[in-house]
Parts: C-alpha cells; sequence; structure tokens
C-alpha cells in the first residue's frame, strides 16, 4: 500500500482524557499542533512520495486527526472500528461513509466487541500481529483473519500508558520489527520471539518518546524526536530516519502513526 | 469438580500461544480442565478451535476463571435447558428419549443442574415436575403422560461424585 488517509487538526485538542497521556488541564497548542501536522504531511508527500488522501474533520471529534485508529484497509475492504470510549464512536460513521465514497467494501464487526484499527493492528508479511486489552478485544482477531485470509497473532498489552500496538511495536520489514517488549505480557514476548527472527528492543527511556508509534515506508521512517539510540540503529541497518517535532500529539497519546491509515 | 462448563476457543491460538495461556490460566486460578476437542489448522492462514471443559469445586472461582478466559477470547457455551417429552402409554418412552449413559448424570432443570436419581444404563429420565426431582426409571415403569428427558440437550456427566 502506497496510499494513507489523514485528517487535518483543524479541531484537535484535549476534550476529554480517555487513556494515561491526556489531561483537560493540559491543552494543546492548537497553532502549534497545526504546524507539526503541516510538517508530516509534507514530508510524507515530498520525501517519502505517500500518495495522501484526507478526510474532512467533524467539530465535535477532536480525535478524528488520529485517522488510524479508524479502521484497517486490505485489498479494499475497510474493516471499521468499534471505539470502546464513546467521545469516539461517532468516528465510526464518518470515516465509514469516506470509505463506501471512495469504493471501498466496509465490513463491520459485531458490535459487542472493540476493535480500534491500525492502532491495534498491524501487518508484518503475511501476518497481522493485533495487540488487545486496552482498545481492542482478542475475540475480534479471529474475524479479521477471516476477512482478509492471514494468519492474525494476538498479543497482550500490559501497560496503559502503550495502550495501543502501534504505541509500542513497528514492523520495518516481513521478518524485523523494532518494539518495547515490556508493554507485552510474556507470552506476546514469547510468540514475538517465535515469529520475527530480527527483533530490535527499544529501551523504556526511547519508547516514552512514541518513537515506536513511526510510519515505515520502504527504506524511509519518520517518527517523533527523542530516541536517539534508536535512530542510530536503524540508520545503521540502512534506514533513513527522520526525527520530527509532534510534541502537541503527544499530549493526547498519539504520534506519527496514529495520524495515518494506510488505505 | 462438582462446577463446570465448556468453553471454546477459536482464532490462532497455537501461534498466538493463546491456549496455553488458557490452560495456565486455569491451572492458576485453581481450575481444571478436559479438552474436549482440538483442532489444529493445517496451514497458517488456518484458524484452530478448541473446545475445552472447564471446572473446578466452587461456583465462584469457576466464574472467576470464567472471566478471565473471557478476556482471553474465550466463549463460555450457554448451558442449554433440557427438552422433554410425553410417554405415549403406559411401558413406551417418548421418541427420542435420553437413555442413561453414566453414573453421574445431571440435567438442567428449571434452572438448576439436578442429578438424576438411580441411574441405571439405558432407563429414561423421569422428571417429577411437583418436586423437582429426575429419575432414571425402566420402560416397565412408565406411565402414560409422564414427562421424560429428550436428546442430550441439557444432561451432563459429572466425572466424580459429589
Amino acid at each position: 500500500m502506497s496510499k494513507i488517509l489523514m485528517c487535518p487538526p483543524a479541531y484537535y485538542n484535549i476534550k476529554y482524557e480517555i487513556n494515561p497521556w491526556m489531561n483537560i488541564h493540559r491543552s494543546a497548542d492548537t497553532s502549534a499542533a497545526q504546524r507539526q501536522w503541516e510538517n508530516l504531511y509534507n514530508i510524507l508527500k515530498d520525501n517519502l512520495k505517500i500518495d495522501i488522501e484526507l478526510i474532512e474533520p467533524d467539530p465535535k471529534l477532536p480525535d478524528m486527526v488520529f485517522t488510524a485508529n479508524a479502521g484497517l484497509v486490505k485489498d479494499k475492504k475497510f474493516i471499521c472500528s468499534n471505539f470502546r470510549y464513546k467521545q469516539r464512536q461517532p468516528e465510526r460513521d464518518l470515516f465509514s461513509e469516506w470509505f463506501m465514497k471512495n469504493g471501498y467494501e466496509v465490513i463491520g464487526l459485531p458490535k459487542r466487541y472493540y476493535f480500534e484499527g491500525e492502532g491495534d493492528a498491524l501487518f508484518l508479511g503475511d501476518t497481522v500481529f493485533a495487540g488487545y486489552r486496552y482498545r481492542s478485544d482478542i475475540h475480534t482477531h479471529r474475524y479479521i483473519a477471516k476477512i482478509f485470509d492471514m494468519r492474525v497473532i494476538s498479543v497482550e498489552l500490559t501497560d496503559s500508558y502503550f495502550y495501543h500496538l502501534d504505541t509500542c511495536f513497528c514492523p520495518l520489514a516481513d521478518n524485523t520489527v523494532f518494539y518495547y517488549p515490556y508493554a507485552f505480557d510474556s507470552y506476546a514476548n514469547t510468540a514475538i520471539k517465535n515469529l520475527i527472527p530480527n527483533r530490535i528492543r527499544v529501551r523504556k527511556k526511547e519508547a516514552v518518546t512514541f518513537c515506536c508509534n513511526a510510519i515505515v515506508y520502504g527504506n524511509k521512517i519518520v517518527m517523533n524526536r527523542g530516541a536517539d539510540i534508536l535512530k542510530h540503529r536503524l540508520e545503521e541497518l540502512g534506514f533513513s530516519v527522520y526525527q520530527i517535532e509532534l510534541s502537541e500529539f503527544i499530549k493526547a497519546g498519539g504520534s506519527a502513526k496514529c495520524m495515518i491509515m494506510w488505505i | 469438580m462438582r462446577f463446570s462448563k465448556v468453553i471454546e476457543l477459536q482464532g490462532h491460538i497455537i501461534d498466538s500461544l493463546t491456549l496455553p495461556k488458557v490452560y495456565d490460566t486455569i491451572l492458576g486460578n485453581n481450575g481444571a480442565y478436559l479438552s474436549e476437542d482440538i483442532r489444529i489448522g493445517r496451514t497458517k492462514k488456518d484458524i484452530s478451535y478448541a473446545r475445552i471443559r472447564v471446572g473446578a469445586e466452587k461456583e465462584n472461582i469457576l466464574n472467576n476463571i470464567l472471566e478471565k478466559l473471557s478476556e482471553l477470547g474465550a466463549d463460555v457455551k450457554k448451558d442449554t435447558r433440557v427438552k422433554l417429552g410425553i410417554s405415549p402409554a403406559n411401558g413406551t418412552f417418548p421418541k427420542g428419549y435420553c437413555p442413561v449413559y453414566g453414573r453421574n448424570l445431571r440435567i438442567l432443570y428449571n434452572d438448576k443442574w439436578i442429578p438424576v436419581r438411580k441411574p441405571s444404563m439405558k432407563y429414561g429420565i423421569r422428571i417429577n415436575e411437583k418436586e423437582g426431582t429426575a429419575d432414571a426409571v425402566c420402560i416397565t415403569e412408565v406411565k402414560k403422560g409422564e414427562k421424560f428427558v429428550l436428546g442430550r440437550r441439557g444432561v451432563k456427566e459429572d466425572k466424580e461424585k459429589d
């Protein structure tokens, strides 16, 4: 996939608290957020040469900027999310409508199970790694396996600061990943070791900069600033790493990867 | 085990290590299990399936285990009440009656698991609605109009006697 969906942060701010990073008394600097988002957009478009589609933001939905959480796409099939928190649930209809209008097959999961899209489901070769506990239910994984006809590896998250899989796990190529192991339980760590031969372990002081919430395209990676050890390691492996300022979005518990969905 | 329920697991439960995690969760919380059916996918894409009977000595322990297993993707199979049929004549079981197949049978009747008294193989299971009891009876004892359990729905066998 070489196309992504983004949503301008016109109405982004910290209006509620649904993860440990959010604090309604620590609001975002909306002008700075706009600049940071535009910088990300420009790098993805101009440096990484990724095609970008945009969805119209909604004034009542400040977290729409985090498009990754809206669903999961493969082969023109869009599995739409069942957001855990009521504050984000109205996003479902807006994203479903967008995908329908753009020719995708929109597929819903049983409403009794939560699922937060690419936030908790990441492709690695012929496998989907899928996180559960905080935002998504493991029950959804068998539906994803059937819809996409792919293996889905369920991994349990154990640290509420890394509440989505894409905050602590970043696939690079078919058999390589960088991740923060302490965000997973022991079974998940063993499964990751069993199935992914090349693993780069990220230290806590770098993991909290949201460095795992990175956008990877070919040999280029975009992430928030602050993870110099990881940057160096990735450069040794031949990647070009763009570290950019995304501090206003960290306030909401999101970073680069959260702001795109591969479509 | 005095109390038990059946759970089902589906998905890539082998590669994800969900199945051993479920077993560890049961044993680590003073439960026991019996794997009734396990079907492992033949290719990487195929999902696997497991049906497991989970047991515990106390109902609250069982419920606690089931809650944890639910968070690991297990579906708890709902108990199904027994189906009853009426004897059409003296000395005749209703069609499709459930012959006694074990010594420690229980049936789900009026939302309670009650024991089948005086079990003897191949006898029918007669319901006494007034008393809310179930007895195994020989065909020669059957009277027209009595109610009997049909099929195995809502019938289970305890592996150990109370």
